[in-house]
């Protein structure tokens, strides 16, 4: 007969759980991606959909994802299990999505790791382009004619296997021993060895320039709809919401445990680190602008300045030209590192929870199956010469359709098929101190549904008039579409298989008599 | 720098540091505040016990 679901592990605190969100949060998009989105979308004017996009959409999910996790006191399935057996699949849909994302996310860090090592001597000599895609990727680009090529790039293999060691011993550990003191140790020094950096590129020639163009506000920008859409896009991702992670982070919260405030703390300090990267990344561009004679204004069509291309390619051209070069550039990857592996940490406890908790299976050997198996993915789809394009298609299609539809089916699901909504304020409320109204279920009801198919729609009707980056027709079936299907699968016979505890047996806290307690 | 940018820094700095700064103190006035509870009922109970 089937057993009672053990024990649950607890954070120690609301601060050990606060750091682990924020950890969560802070990753490689705050320092790559918001730059440049903010400074393509407005510049300066980009803060007012930006904050609203925050108020209206990402705090509102994040609070649903605290909510279910806080209220049925498990992993993303068992918590939609509990809200209502129908909606189970969408909380094995997160599982396959992270899964997904683990294994893409942990080879970029393996890239910024290998970078730590090579800014010593600035490995990547005149020229960082060549460097990147033919000397450490060993790159074929995806033509046409383009053959799935599974040759593993062996330069590769040794920071992957440590970025899933580092990973392995983390999660072995547990939620409190484990990925809370890695966040105790990681978040306070990303924090400060970042504001040293930033601090450090400010002072360099031209770099006022560059923090000039980042703020200069473009007020027509404000009137396009695509803006908008970014921020809401942007801010999403940012966060972490909507593929399991703070539903998993909040169920080892203490049943006392404010809910709403810590949140806010989180989504505060994930946009200001935002705009520290922001004026950091900006301050170092123009600094390059200056150097290399061009309008610091003609940035965006000089150089990459967001994503893979920022980081691997613009920033070592600049390290090699800056003062003191190898220092910052040993700061600045090792930043990339602290910052992704937190948040990589933070993935993998969406899904090790989840098989944990299913299979009835100890952590130790939900751990050992899920790192092993992302490592083993990790190699064969992301450490070949093909590896930059299928990641870049992977990200791509797993996020912008797998996590957004994800997001969009949360919501439908709690508001409308399990009619739960309400329940999960009156939860909110009961244990927190800033207490939400009427409006966040309405924002949870229309706004946010309806923002994101929007955002779906659109990354649709563009995808089929312009394609994608130029990759041909079928590398966008086979590892965008064939990704996404694959996880859908996935989530249909992980709900299908039987479960190994009486995870059922459950009933959530009751609002009113939880107030009692708390108040 | 020009004065629009300017003014977009200040406010950036204003709104998302001034946020940061009240969530937090609000947050450990909560954390405080639960503590204190749990002290004194922790108290009572041990009062209650005695008696």
């Amino acid at each position: 007969m089937a057993g009672q679901l053990g024990q649950r592990e607890q954070w120690s605190g609301q601060l050990g759980f606060l750091l682990a969100a924020i950890g969560s949060a802070v990753g490689l998009g705050n320092i790559w991606r918001f730059p440049g989105v903010a400074y393509e979308n407005g510049g300066g004017a980009f803060l007012l959909p930006y904050l609203i996009a925050l108020g209206t959409a990402g705090l509102v999910i994040l609070f649903l994802d605290y909510s279910l996790g806080h209220r049925f006191r498990g992993s993303a399935p068992v918590a939609f299990r509990r809200l209502d057996k129908r909606t189970e699949g969408i909380g094995w849909f997160q599982v396959a999505a992270a899964f997904v994302i683990m294994c893409y996310y942990g080879v970029i860090i393996a890239w910024a790791m290998s970078y730590t090592i090579f800014a010593v001597t600035m490995a990547w000599g005149d020229d960082p382009v060549g460097f990147f895609l033919n000397d450490y990727l060993h790159m074929e680009g995806p033509t046409e004619s383009f053959s799935l090529s599974f040759q593993v790039v062996p330069g590769l293999l040794i920071p992957i296997v440590l970025v899933w060691v580092g990973m392995l011993m983390v999660m072995l550990l547990g939620v409190q021993k484990g990925i809370e003191k890695a966040n105790y140790l990681f978040m306070p020094l990303l924090v400060v060895v970042f504001t040293i950096l930033v601090v450090r590129a400010l002072f360099l020639p031209g770099a006022i320039d560059g923090v000039n163009a980042f703020f200069t506000p473009d007020f027509a920008a404000l009137g396009n709809a695509q803006v908008w859409l970014a921020a809401y896009g942007h801010i999403f991702f940012s966060l972490s919401i909507g593929f399991g992670i703070m539903i998993t982070y909040a169920s080892y919260l203490k049943k006392k445990s404010d809910l709403t405030s810590t949140g806010i703390v989180a989504g505060f300090s994930n946009s200001s680190f935002e705009v520290l990267a922001g004026v950091g990344v900006f301050a170092v561009l123009g600094f390059m602008a200056s150097t290399q004679g061009f309008p610091v204004e003609d940035i965006g069509e000089e150089t990459e300045i967001t994503g893979v291309g920022l980081t691997f390619m613009t920033f070592p051209e600049v390290i090699t030209n800056m003062p003191g070069g190898p220092i910052f550039g040993v700061l600045f990857f090792g930043c990339l590192v602290a910052a992704g592996f937190t948040s990589i940490i933070s993935i993998s406890q969406v899904v090790i929870a989840a098989i944990s908790e299913k299979f009835n299976v100890s952590r130790i050997v939900a751990t050992l199956l899920v790192v092993g198996g992302s490592g083993f993915f990790a190699i064969v789809l992301f450490a070949t010469t093909a590896g930059l394009p299928t990641l870049d298609v992977v990200d791509k299609f797993i996020n912008e359709f797998g996590v957004v539809g994800a997001a969009v089916a949360m919501c439908v699901a709690v508001a409308y098929l399990a009619k739960q909504l309400t329940h999960q304020r009156r939860h909110l409320n009961a244990v927190s101190a800033i207490r939400l109204g009427w409006w966040w279920e309405a924002m949870i009801r229309f706004v946010v549904p309806i923002a994101l198919t929007i955002m779906i729609v659109v990354t649709v009707v563009t995808l089929l008039d312009e394609g994608y980056e130029d990759y041909p027709t079928w590398f966008l079936f086979t590892f965008g579409v064939g990704v996404v299907l694959v996880a859908v699968i996935s989530a249909v016979v992980l709900t299908a298989l039987p479960w190994r505890h009486q995870v059922d047996d459950f009933e959530p806290d009751d609002a009113d008599e939880l107030e009692r307690e708390v108040r | 720098m020009s004065g629009d940018a300017v003014i977009f820094m200040v406010l950036a700095i204003l709104i998302l540091g001034g946020g940061l700064i009240i969530s937090s103190i609000n947050l450990r006035n909560v954390i405080r505040a639960q503590k204190r509870r749990e002290l004194e009922s922790s108290e009572a109970a041990d009062g209650h016990d005695q008696s």
